[in-house]
């Protein structure tokens, strides 16, 4: 009995951590109608933060406390609000979605660069893990203060939201912001309110977690997203039913561990509870009607023509065989990886830039790709190859499968979910093995495959070969159709088409194609290991293939390149500033980051400006189309001479 | 300061390329009623969006209490004096009658309870509403407490935007005679309405748009032959 | 004061069944009633208008035939076959096409990619053996787009946006075609035009059910006219019928005090 008081004790404090968690992204979704993705990246810093004015500065334990919770995470709330999210009213709605992931990537970059990640930082219990006896269990100071924090909490937040005139306007701004402003109410300190207190919320959950298990910059930003799953509960909306589900997710879990049997499987996937609640939930909830967002980003150039694609193909290929005798072996590793890098955001090109889907798990198709490769028929031959397509194809496909009908956001936090829950149930233990799995390259007959320089031939024109297949599916009539299902289901099904099984192949195409990047990035090094392939790098994918041009071949070159190159020129180094030793590798994080949120100012991005300038030097040269010329009247264009309109043209 | 409350002057406007309101000549006098009739897409709408700084006129000129307006922000103009009820409900739904009431209190400059007083002595049946979410409410209780905004910021100009859409004759009619006597309060009221005869009823004066052109100005009486033609093409 | 509801279901039974048929549908939202118990045909070779103030559920009725609404009650009849149970894509395969108030449109595929598109669905299911680039290059004549067939959708003006969607539908060679506001946002001479257009294709022997609220073109085009008001069916009949109607008088500009 005594054992059984003492799970529940544990499981609730976890769950008062979930609710925390659940409730601050549930003020900013409501408030602003921005989904955080940050907000775990966001209570992970303020540990750190907090680690550093206690621990590192020795600052009292209550003045560290107070610090954290009512002047860092408020202000960083009120720039996070002022810098990135008040230039998003009236963006796209994919633009949120873009920007709170490159907070998320941006702070775990910054803090992997500032905090070295090779040390091992705790917070040591508070009150010295003193605490009091009830039944024979022992209940710490902390956990009651954990558990009395999230009543406290809840109850601030009824009163808030329902006596106070700023915390009605809360809620007001949700309904109509318009109307808010029109009754001379400033929408606007509303959100900054609403910003800092989540930021305040996100912290708290941030320290206390910290408290629990070690300061680590990717755990403590995953543990949050347990959180997630009860925000989802509550639909982003009702914070009873979000705390609730909290409680509920965090008792189930720590009950299911105690006493379920010690399966193997069983075991690994204990922590992994909330993240499959999260994607069950996703699944099973009827979906909000309103915000969905579809993923399309930047304003697409013309498609590629064949002969141009080809072309341009051909190009690259040659470019590559001159330089390639000029490169060390380590650098063309590193670049034929990149290609392979390339070929899985290019399954991002057809997905999202096409069909307008996110997907935050590319990597984790890439990581089976890696693994079927390793392990059939002995690491280095084409069955190898199919291996992989076929493996993240079908994978690919049962993840579409219930997910089809998720859009925007939802499709983005199921396939995030997804990648989580992969990373600690599958390349955790079954990759590695302990260690690291070996891959071969591909036996091609006549062709050296074993020497880097061949290899990397091989990798590039593999991008190619993938490159022009892409081109040529999207103007194809399933291309057409992809896009179609993306700007208008609803007009495709007045048309007689049903979308779903569109939507199901684009999918399953997209996962093969990143196995088949992902059997060429194992190759390359010929090893990889479970750090290859984790959620963050799907992230970092994602927002490159944004960034670049989500809809052009060139974009997805573009992306891989830059990430290369980074690689190759920067990663390697590691500076002493100031006595503290700078690991750049990190940097990759921090400017994918910054590089999202830019989309932030202009949804356009880089790539827009680039395309802008291709089509407007195009263009120069051709005749305006009529209706832009023909002065003031758009639809002059139809007038003909004899002033005959619409039908004018036909026969 | 003119006697107008309202003037444009050969007003064009539209929505990107396309231009909606063809060069409008409207003069609304201090005190009135005026309403703005015409059949859909008429360019009524637009041309109340143009008046409360929604959007700016690609040419002319937009006078409201004698200022030149052009373009000055809508919140601006909210402290102006000019108040408007957008077309579609004006309200919170998801707030209860008493916490919509308590959004109003940023432009009334007084309590709370004052403005519930204000508001429920004007339409006792938003009283009984109280604890009540507002999008549960009736379309004519709705457009009430939408309106009681108007009444509690005091506005020297008021816009209404089709605050009949969608709601029984009955409760129309009632609607309309409360219009009638926030005129004789002193306010200014420039109104767009598709139902013209219940809006003559209380209007001082009227004009009928069609495709984006001012086609009849006049007193009621004056203009009801042009308002069936605008409506119902003519052979009525 | 209520207006006089009129008996409208005109069986007037040419061979067979009319093209369209909807029998006392009903929707409801959250307890308000978008349309009531309306019954309404359309013929095949007539154009029919269905008119009303704004919110008056002609929209809704749309969505309701085409079935991306599902109704609270009644049926829904496609050449006499009762479709009421049928999924959207099932429905528009037995010849109905469509066009959108709230632009519905391929934004970003080029106006020939768009009917384009709509051809080779249109094969996909029908097993229409003519090429679908001659089927979309036919339809974009006929609406007069050939000028900005190669312009992405998303930058074309609203009227001509609404004109892609009618060379969509048109493309899908339809046996019903339903118009919601396709003349908006074009010129008084391109709305003309369109109403040719439209009397061309019902010649053709196409049903046409219009929503429109440019008076003039319905009154022009329409041979019958179904009136809605807050979602009641007030009055359906010839164009003079409906002119002379007090109820339809009454719907559009208010009632007079006794």
């Amino acid at each position: 009995m005594t054992l059984f008081l003492g799970y529940l004790v544990v499981g609730l404090v976890t769950g008062c951590v979930y609710a925390l968690i659940a409730s601050g992204l549930v003020v900013t979704y409501t408030t602003t109608g921005i989904f955080n993705f940050a907000h775990g990246a966001i209570a992970m810093a303020s540990a750190y933060v907090f680690w550093q004015l206690w621990q590192g500065w020795h600052i009292p334990t209550i003045i560290s406390v107070l610090l954290v919770l009512l002047i860092f995470a408020p202000l960083f709330g009120l720039i996070v609000e002022r810098v990135l999210m008040r230039p998003l009213d009236g963006k796209p709605v994919d633009v949120p979605i873009v920007v709170t992931l490159g907070l998320l990537l941006l702070l775990v970059g910054l803090i992997n660069l500032i905090f070295d990640q090779t040390k091992g930082r705790h917070l040591p219990q508070f009150f010295n893990g003193a605490g009091f006896t009830v039944a024979g269990l022992l209940v710490t100071y902390e956990q009651l203060i954990a558990a009395l924090s999230i009543v406290v909490v809840a109850i601030a937040l009824r009163i808030l939201f329902r006596q106070t005139r700023i915390g009605i306007a809360l809620r007001a701004v949700v309904d109509n912001s318009d109307l808010l402003a029109m009754a001379g109410g400033r929408p606007v300190r509303v959100k900054q309110l609403a910003w800092a207190m989540s930021c305040s919320l996100a912290a708290f959950a941030g320290i206390l977690l910290a408290g629990i298990n070690a300061l680590n910059t990717i755990n403590l930003t995953l543990l949050v997203v347990d959180g997630y799953a009860a925000a989802i509960i509550g639909r982003l909306r009702n914070l009873p039913t979000a705390i609730g589900g909290a409680l509920a997710i965090a008792i189930g879990q720590e009950l299911l561990f105690d006493y379920l049997p010690q399966w193997g499987f069983l075991t690994r996937i204990q922590g992994q509870i909330p993240i499959l609640v999260l994607f069950l939930v996703l699944i099973i909830l009827p979906q909000d009607r309103l915000r969905t967002a579809s993923f399309t980003g930047a304003v697409p150039p013309r498609v590629a023509s064949l002969r141009s694609s080809v072309a341009v193909g051909a190009a690259l290929i040659a470019a590559c065989a001159i330089v390639a005798p000029f490169l060390s072996d380590g650098n063309l590793r590193n670049s034929s990886k990149g290609f392979a890098i390339a070929i899985i955001v290019l399954s991002l090109i057809l997905l999202t830039g096409y069909g307008g889907m996110a997907s935050l798990c590319q990597m984790t198709f890439a990581g089976l790709g890696a693994f079927a490769m390793g392990h059939v028929a002995s690491g280095a031959s084409w069955l190898g190859v199919l291996a992989a397509i076929g493996l993240a194809g079908a994978v690919g496909a049962l993840v579409a499968l219930p997910t089809l009908r998720l859009r925007g956001l939802y499709l983005a936090l199921a396939t995030f979910a997804f990648a989580a829950f992969m990373d600690a149930a599958f390349f955790g233990e079954s990759l590695g093995t302990g260690g690291s799995l070996n891959i071969g390259r591909v036996k091609i007959p006549g062709i050296p495959t074993t020497s880097d320089q061949a290899f990397f031939i091989v990798t590039c024109v593999a991008f190619v070969l993938c490159s022009i297949g892409v081109l040529a599916l999207r103007r194809g009539p399933f291309g057409r159709k992809l896009v179609a299902a993306n700007d208008s289901p609803a007009a495709c099904a007045t048309l007689g088409v049903s979308v779903n099984s569109t939507k199901l192949i684009a999918f399953t195409i997209a996962a093969a194609l990143a196995g088949l990047g992902g059997a060429l990035y194992g190759g390359s090094p010929g090893q990889v290991d479970a750090n290859d392939f984790p959620y963050l790098f799907s992230l970092t994918i994602l927002l490159l293939a944004r960034v670049g041009g989500v809809n052009t071949a060139t974009g997805a070159f573009l992306g891989a390149a830059s990430l290369t190159l980074f690689t190759i020129f920067v990663a390697p180094h590691n500076p002493t500033v100031f006595g503290h030793v700078l690991r750049l590798a990190q940097l990759q994080y921090v400017l994918t980051g910054l590089a999202a949120i830019s989309v932030g100012r202009d949804p356009n991005g880089i790539a827009g400006r680039f395309t802008d300038v291709i089509e407007r030097v195009r263009s120069a040269g051709r005749p305006q189309p009529q209706f832009m010329t023909a002065a003031g009247s758009p639809a002059a264009v139809f007038m003909s001479e004899e002033g005959e309109g619409l039908v004018s043209t036909a026969q | 300061m003119t006697s107008h409350a309202i003037e444009l002057i050969d007003v064009r406007a539209g929505y990107g390329r396309i231009e909606v309101l063809h060069g409008v000549n409207l003069a609304v006098p201090s005190g009135t009623v005026y309403a703005l009739l015409g059949p859909n897409g008429g360019g009524k709408s637009t041309t109340l969006q143009v008046i409360s700084g929604a959007i700016r006129p690609t040419s002319g000129c937009v006078h409201v209490a004698g200022a030149h307006v052009n373009g000055a922000s809508p919140d601006g103009l909210v402290r102006a004096g000019l108040s408007r009820i957008p077309e579609g409900r004006g309200i919170f739904p998801n707030l209860t009658v008493d916490d919509n009431l308590r959004m109003w209190t940023y432009a009334a400059g007084m309590p709370f309870r004052q403005v519930r007083d204000v508001a429920f002595a004007r339409f006792p049946r938003l009283a009984e509403r109280r604890n009540q979410r507002a999008g549960t409410m009736s379309g004519g209780e709705q457009q009430m407490l939408a309106m009681s905004r108007a009444l509690v910021a005091e506005p020297a100009v008021l816009l209404l935007d089709e605050i009949s859409m969608g709601l029984a004759p009955i409760i129309v009619s009632e609607l309309y005679d409360l219009v009638r006597q926030l005129a004789e309060e002193g306010i200014t009221i420039l109104l767009v309405e598709q139902f013209a005869t219940t809006a003559l009823r209380v209007a001082d004066f009227a004009a009928v748009m069609s495709q984006g052109r001012i086609v009849a100005v006049g007193e009621p009486q004056d203009i009801a032959e042009q308002v069936s033609e605008a409506y119902l093409g003519g052979a009525a | 004061m209520s207006a006089p509801l009129s008996d409208v279901l005109d069986r007037d039974a040419t061979e067979g069944h009319p093209a369209l048929e909807i029998a006392d549908v009903s929707v409801s939202f959250g307890g308000i009633n978008a349309v009531s118990d309306v019954s309404l045909t359309a013929d095949n070779g007539m154009i029919t208008g269905l008119i009303g103030p704004n919110g008056a559920g002609k929209t809704t009725t749309f969505n309701v035939i085409t079935g991306l609404q599902p109704p609270t009650h009644g049926r829904v009849f496609i050449a006499g076959q009762d479709v009421s149970k049928l999924p959207p894509h099932k429905r528009a395969r037995l010849g109905v096409a469509r066009t959108f108030q709230r632009l519905e449109v391929f934004g970003s595929l080029t106006a020939y990619e768009n009917l384009l598109a709509a051809a080779e669905f249109h094969r996909s299911w029908s097993g229409d053996s003519t090429p679908p680039k001659d089927v979309a290059r036919a339809a974009l004549d006929r609406v007069g787009l050939g000028s900005v067939a190669e312009a992405r959708v998303d930058s074309l003006p609203t009227g001509l946006a609404r004109l892609v969607e009618l060379g969509r539908a048109l493309a899908t060679k339809p046996r019903l075609l339903l118009l919601d506001e396709v003349g908006s946002g074009l010129s008084h001479e391109e709305v003309h035009v369109l109403g040719d257009l439209m009397l061309d294709l019902a010649k053709e022997g196409i049903a046409i059910l219009l929503v429109e609220h440019d008076v003039e073109l319905v009154m022009r085009v329409c041979s019958r006219i179904h009136v809605l008001d807050f979602g009641l069916l007030i009055a359906s009949g010839s164009r003079e019928e409906i002119q002379q109607n007090p109820a339809v008088q009454a719907a559009y500009l208010g009632v007079e005090e006794g």
